[in-house]
């Protein structure tokens, strides 16, 4: 196996389920999410008042946090270096302190002569069965056992 | 016997990431678990593309496909089955507060036929305009399963049901390949084409089930 891929094209069918994976954000954890991003506290990320200010509950997890924390879930399966594109839809905002339950399903393999691809479908929802907050896909690159 | 997801968008939705080919691969991975699914109308939003032909992809899978199309309108999300281009040419189909019953209308008069989408959908539903006192005499089968929907608000379509006598659809409702045919809808009749689809839902023998109910046996 070559890099850091922890799976073989080989061991990888359509249709495998992986997960959920259960994850939670921490309030400091998304304060220091913003700080390194540029975007320091106060902010509707980190602050209910200004959450509040645009409509919202209270205060949301980035959206490129959200997409950080779901390549992790996925590299901690395939292996660093392995995700090649992911593209989500976010259908509804993700909350701190909260269950977020990452789902993955495989659901296309693909070798052509630029290797070999998987696309997995991803879901992130929350504690009760409901609509997903976010959905999506990756597509991945895995090396060969040949 | 027939059964066919009657709510489902690929990539020429917007927000959709499956395409049309890994819907077909992934009914095969339902069907290695014993589940019996027949095929699928693609339902994409606010648009009709006649051009474009799956009867190839269909044939290589052994699964029907069909089109539809699901149009915003002024009460909530409406399901279109056998959109000809009579129908296309009489209505807008990207007017994202056309007028439902008209719509109904309209179809009926073409040869289609129109299923409210998942109405019991908190906010878009037609239960919430049932609510505020409209009446749709021209409606009389709902989306009753949605496998997008929540449980409560498959409850409220039920529900719905139950009061007026409405018959009642399934449907994925999938965006992503691994959620198609979640739910589907078993006809008693054998369909192959959109006009037939038509025939089979004016005829009222169908029902709304999930995916788990269509095995010949129990699956693992």
């Amino acid at each position: 196996m070559t890099g850091s891929a922890k799976l073989y094209f080989e061991d990888v069918e359509l249709g495998d389920e992986i997960g959920p994976a259960v994850i939670s954000v921490a309030d400091d954890q998304v304060v220091d999410f913003c700080s390194l991003w540029g975007n320091p506290a106060p902010n509707r990320f980190t602050d209910q008042a200004e959450a509040e200010k645009i409509g919202l509950d209270g205060p949301i997890v980035p959206g490129i946090m959200t997409m950080a924390l779901v390549s992790r879930v996925i590299t901690d399966w395939a292996g660093a270096g392995t995700v090649a594109d992911l593209d989500l839809v976010f259908r509804g905002t993700v909350p701190h302190n909260q269950p977020l339950y990452v789902g993955i399903q495989v659901s296309d393999t693909e070798q052509d002569d630029d290797g070999n691809h998987v696309q997995c479908d991803i879901t992130m929802t929350g504690p009760v069965p409901d609509r997903p907050y976010v959905i999506g896909t990756a597509r991945l690159n895995l090396p060969s056992r040949d | 016997m027939t059964y066919l997801d009657l709510h489902c968008h690929s990539v020429a939705s917007d927000d959709s990431r499956a395409t049309v080919e890994q819907y077909l691969k992934f009914i095969q991975v339902h069907r290695k678990k014993g589940y019996t699914i027949d095929g699928i109308v693609l339902t994409e939003h606010r648009q009709f593309n006649f051009d474009v032909d799956y009867s190839q992809l269909a044939a290589e899978y052994g699964v029907i496909v069909l089109k539809g199309a699901e149009l915003d309108t002024c009460f909530g999300h409406m399901l279109v089955y056998n959109i000809t281009p009579s129908l296309a040419k009489d209505v807008d189909f990207g007017d994202v507060k056309m007028d439902g019953r008209e719509l109904i209308k309209a179809a009926r008069h073409h040869g289609g036929f129109v299923v409210p989408a998942h109405p019991g959908r908190f906010g878009i539903g037609l239960v919430e305009y049932m609510e505020q006192g409209e009446v749709f005499e021209d409606v009389s089968i709902v989306e009753r399963v949605n496998a997008g929907s929540k449980p409560e608000e498959n409850e409220r379509a039920e529900d719905l049901c139950q009061r007026t006598g409405y018959l009642g659809t399934a449907g994925s409702d999938a965006h992503l390949a691994s959620h198609i045919a979640r739910a589907v809808t078993e006809f008693k009749a054998d369909i192959r084409t959109e006009p037939e689809l038509v025939d089979a839902l004016i005829s009222g023998e169908f029902r709304p089930v999930y995916i788990q109910e269509t095995a010949a046996a129990p699956v693992a």
